[in-house]
């Protein structure tokens, strides 16, 4: 071999210089190409710029379980139903409905005007297909139970025993879709608006096969708008569709969601217009608190202690009552958390659906003794007592996220003071706490549980006995009954009733669990988008609600 | 030659095969599994696990991954709606690459001229501007200076896209992040080593026989001192073209760096699997490029590694 010059390394480094750049042409993800991209433009003031904060990473509504693609296949596509701006189940793609006297059978009529992109009518179909395609257990996805827990027939077919023949899904014609539930269940219309409702058209699904989903071209859509761009790394352009039946209605021409994680940078390009809304962190909050630009809101999403009966020390009644009370949530939100998070007045979150016009927690008040570090320390001491004098340590299983390590700090700050306990936090990464959880291995745990659907159900569901979610065996026949009861209740008002009483029999009279705080958001939205509203639970972002006035 | 090049082949197979094994078995202790969802029942997850067939023994699923893999399939990703997972690095790793690439010749672009600056003119104004330049880069963290070089260049200044991959304008700044590094590195290095030369009695012969400063140092000083920078950049350029998870989040860049947390995080078997061979290829491969490069500067490196 012979020698190489040195000479050559200079233009060996512009060699590689220019692959880079040739390479260059075809890695940038400019739109079309062509242009920078970035802010400003006549041409871009139709465009709304939001930030996804995470990836794309499945749009198939079958199989698709994380916000994102929830929120993407929420605008691009539509059920039986949709939500308004105050949550409450307003006809879609369908015209109306027909509901039993028992409650159990409803019949849908789908509009004439619903259209998929490429012309087909959305039939009734198309709504069978996909909703046995969701609880088939050949290709459902993880929220299969959305569906399979309501349909008639679902829970054995989607248990792979029987074939599909068994479900209650009806299509006398094209238009009219019947379905019968397994018991009564007030919320029915709200889950139609879920992603995994969604129809599918057969024939486009099985013509795309493996490739269904993956790009704008491998999916079909009936909402309003439709996909132009997708990397499911980082971008999801959609422009609005014209063919939409309410596309009246719609506003904004063209959303362009980014995916940027870091809330720094997301808040500099905030700043510098080419995002017109951003999530705050703590920190952050501090600094834009006064700004009108400014605004919070809480989610369906409640934190609190739950506490393991198997465990000897934390069966003791009092011992749990003074962690109820050892605790000042009020602090932990306004000063720990400082997102927007508010102090847990009750299980059910604030805002959740309760009777006629009224909340959940309007209706049934507050839950839960709240803070109150004299009694705490009595009822502690008392425990203590009874249980034999020593109890040794408390070992709080705590999420190994930043916001996770602060409030388990803060708890062990709270009980060490209040109570005079010695506690020890044991900081698990979320797949491993839950198999600790599941082997009921734990004194007591900080959990959190985000709505499915609006009803209270979907949080008091979680401690029926023989819930499998019910780590803690907490076990009370007069709690059963009323969450178990209420599912065939027809009257609400009574219902609700059910509800109240099984929530304060949980908090109040078993002390089970130690109520934290609401989830909440903090974020900056520019003065030009209104209406932009965040829903509080499921597929929170209903873009053909928002506004952009004078861009 | 080229004998020894089949014998590092073939070592770099078994050590590839090793590395695959290796990561399959450890990999079952990581908690949970890809379906680990708190809101799906043990019975539901169960279905899902025998669906694609995790409820088999391990050796089973060991053969049947090992049996696709030598047929240069590496599976699909559970969280990407069963994208194969070849496709998705494919995708993500031109970015990095691109990145670390372009990092690499700003490294190396100013960390030659500064060494070398530094070396020349010992113990004068230049020279500590190059100590301190290379201080500096090996003590700031990289996302320190990228969320520097975003507020100041990028927002206060408005010189440079803030974020994002759109052209090239938008690689400059997390490529500049990851250069300082580089530029710190081959700076000291580079001073180091040229002291070095420029003291042996062949550079005095040089200039004993009347050539002049510039053919000296260009001739003789710089290419004996490249020697060491070449065992640096090889390890230095795998490092960064597999990509930064800080700077990529930074910049929102959709590069490789990001993905393989991600995949650890979901349980995403076959991503984690995946990532983990490619990545074990690329660093093999340029552990066997970095001794053919030794050859090419300093003959007497490759007669010695022949005889091996």
């Amino acid at each position: 071999m012979s020698r190489v010059k040195w000479t050559s390394i200079p233009p060996l480094l512009v060699a590689v210089v220019l692959m880079l750049a040739v390479a260059g042409c075809n890695i940038f993800q400019s739109e079309d190409g062509s242009q920078d991209g970035g802010g400003g433009g006549g041409e871009e003031s139709e465009t709304l710029n939001v930030n996804l904060q995470a990836d794309i990473p499945d749009l198939n509504s079958t199989t698709t379980t994380d916000q994102n693609s929830f929120i993407i296949l929420n605008n691009i596509n539509e059920g039986l139903y949709r939500l308004d701006e105050n949550l409450e189940p307003q006809p879609a793609m369908a015209e109306g409905v027909e509901i039993s006297d028992d409650q159990l059978t409803y019949t849908f009529t789908l509009r004439d005007d619903a259209t998929w992109s490429n012309g087909d009518p959305v039939t009734s179909q198309d709504f069978k297909y996909a909703w046995t395609r969701a609880m088939n257990p050949d290709t459902a996805g993880q929220y299969a139970f959305i569906i399979a827990d309501y349909v008639e027939g679902g829970g054995e077919f989607s248990a792979g025993d029987v074939d599909a023949d068994v479900l209650s899904i009806e299509t006398p014609d094209d238009k009219t879709l019947e379905v019968t539930l397994v018991q009564p269940t007030p919320y029915f219309l709200g889950l139609t608006a879920f992603p995994t409702y969604f129809p599918l058209q057969q024939e486009f699904v099985e013509e795309q096969g493996d490739q269904f989903g993956l790009s704008p071209d491998a999916l079909l859509y009936n909402g309003p708008y439709e996909l132009t761009q997708l990397d499911s790394a980082n971008r999801a352009v959609m422009e609005k569709r014209d063919d939409y039946w309410d596309a009246d209605n719609v506003d904004i021409e063209r959303v362009d969601g980014r995916v940027v994680k870091e809330t720094d940078t997301a808040l500099n390009l905030y700043q510098s217009g080419e995002l017109d809304r951003t999530n705050l962190t703590a920190e952050q909050v501090d600094q834009f608190k006064d700004d009108p630009e400014f605004s919070t809101y809480t989610l369906f999403v409640t934190w609190w202690l739950q506490m393991n009966f198997e465990d000897p020390v934390m069966s003791n009644k009092k011992i749990r009552q003074a962690i109820q009370r050892g605790i000042d949530t009020e602090a932990l939100a306004q000063q720990v958390l400082n997102d927007g998070s508010e102090a847990a007045t009750g299980f059910v979150p604030k805002g959740m659906a309760g009777p006629g016009d009224q909340t959940f927690r309007e209706f049934a008040g507050e839950a839960g003794p709240g803070f109150d570090p004299d009694e705490a320390r009595r009822l502690y001491e008392e425990g203590v007592e009874e249980l034999g004098g020593d109890i040794g340590a408390l070992e709080l299983v705590g999420s190994d996220t930043s916001t996770g390590k602060d409030v388990s700090t803060f708890i062990q700050g709270q009980l060490e003071e209040n109570l005079g306990a010695n506690v020890e936090i044991r900081t698990l990464p979320f797949d491993q706490s839950l198999e600790v959880l599941r082997e009921g291995n734990f004194q007591f745990v900080t959990s959190g549980w985000g709505a499915d659907y609006n009803d209270p159900s979907t949080f008091l569901d979680f401690y029926l006995s023989d819930s499998s979610f019910n780590d803690i065996t907490f076990s009370s026949d007069r709690y059963d009954e009323l969450v178990r009861g209420a599912r065939t209740e027809t009257d609400e008002q009574v219902r609700m009733e059910a509800f109240q009483e099984a929530e304060s029999v949980l908090v109040d009279e078993e002390a089970a669990i130690a109520l934290l705080y609401f989830d909440g958001d903090s974020i900056l939205t520019k003065p030009y988008l209104k209406n932009s509203l965040t829903a509080p639970y499921g597929p929170d972002w209903y873009f053909q609600y928002w506004e952009l006035e004078g861009k | 030659m080229l004998k020894y090049i089949a014998r590092r082949l073939i070592i770099a197979f078994i050590t590839l095969f090793v590395i695959a094994t290796a990561t399959f078995f450890i990999m079952q202790f990581l908690p949970g599994t890809p379906f680990n969802d708190e809101k799906l029942s043990a019975e539901a997850k169960a279905r899902l696990e025998a669906k694609y067939g995790l409820d088999d023994p391990l050796v089973v699923q060991y053969a049947r991954y090992m049996g696709n893999l030598s047929q240069g399939d590496f599976g699909d990703s559970f969280y990407y709606n069963n994208r194969p997972v070849l496709g998705i690095i494919l995708d993500r790793l031109p970015v990095s690459a691109f990145l670390g690439g372009q990092a690499i010749v700003f490294g190396l672009i100013f960390g030659l001229v500064l060494g070398a600056a530094g070396a020349l003119k010992h113990n004068t104004f230049w020279d500590s501007l190059a100590t301190l330049v290379a201080v500096l880069g090996i003590s700031i963290p990289s996302f320190v200076l990228g969320a520097l070089l975003q507020y100041w260049v990028g927002v206060r200044l408005g010189l440079l896209p803030i974020a994002f991959f759109e052209s090239w304008a938008h690689s400059v700044l997390p490529s500049l992040a990851l250069s300082v590094f580089v530029i710190a590195i081959i700076a000291r290095f580079m001073r180091t080593e040229m002291l070095e030369v420029l003291s042996q009695d062949y550079v005095t012969l040089a200039k004993a026989k009347g050539l002049s400063q510039i053919e000296v140092v260009i001739r003789h000083v710089v290419r004996n001192s490249l020697i060491p920078i070449v065992t640096i950049l090889f390890p230095l350029i795998v490092y960064l073209v597999t990509g930064s998870i800080v700077i990529e989040q930074i910049f929102a860049v959709p590069g490789i760096g990001e993905q393989f947390i991600r995949a650890i995080v979901v349980t995403d078997y076959f991503m984690i699997m995946g990532l983990t061979l490619f990545f074990s290829v690329l660093f093999v491969l340029a552990l066997l490029v970095q001794d053919i490069a030794y050859g090419l500067i300093d003959p007497r490196i490759r007669v010695s590694g022949g005889e091996k």
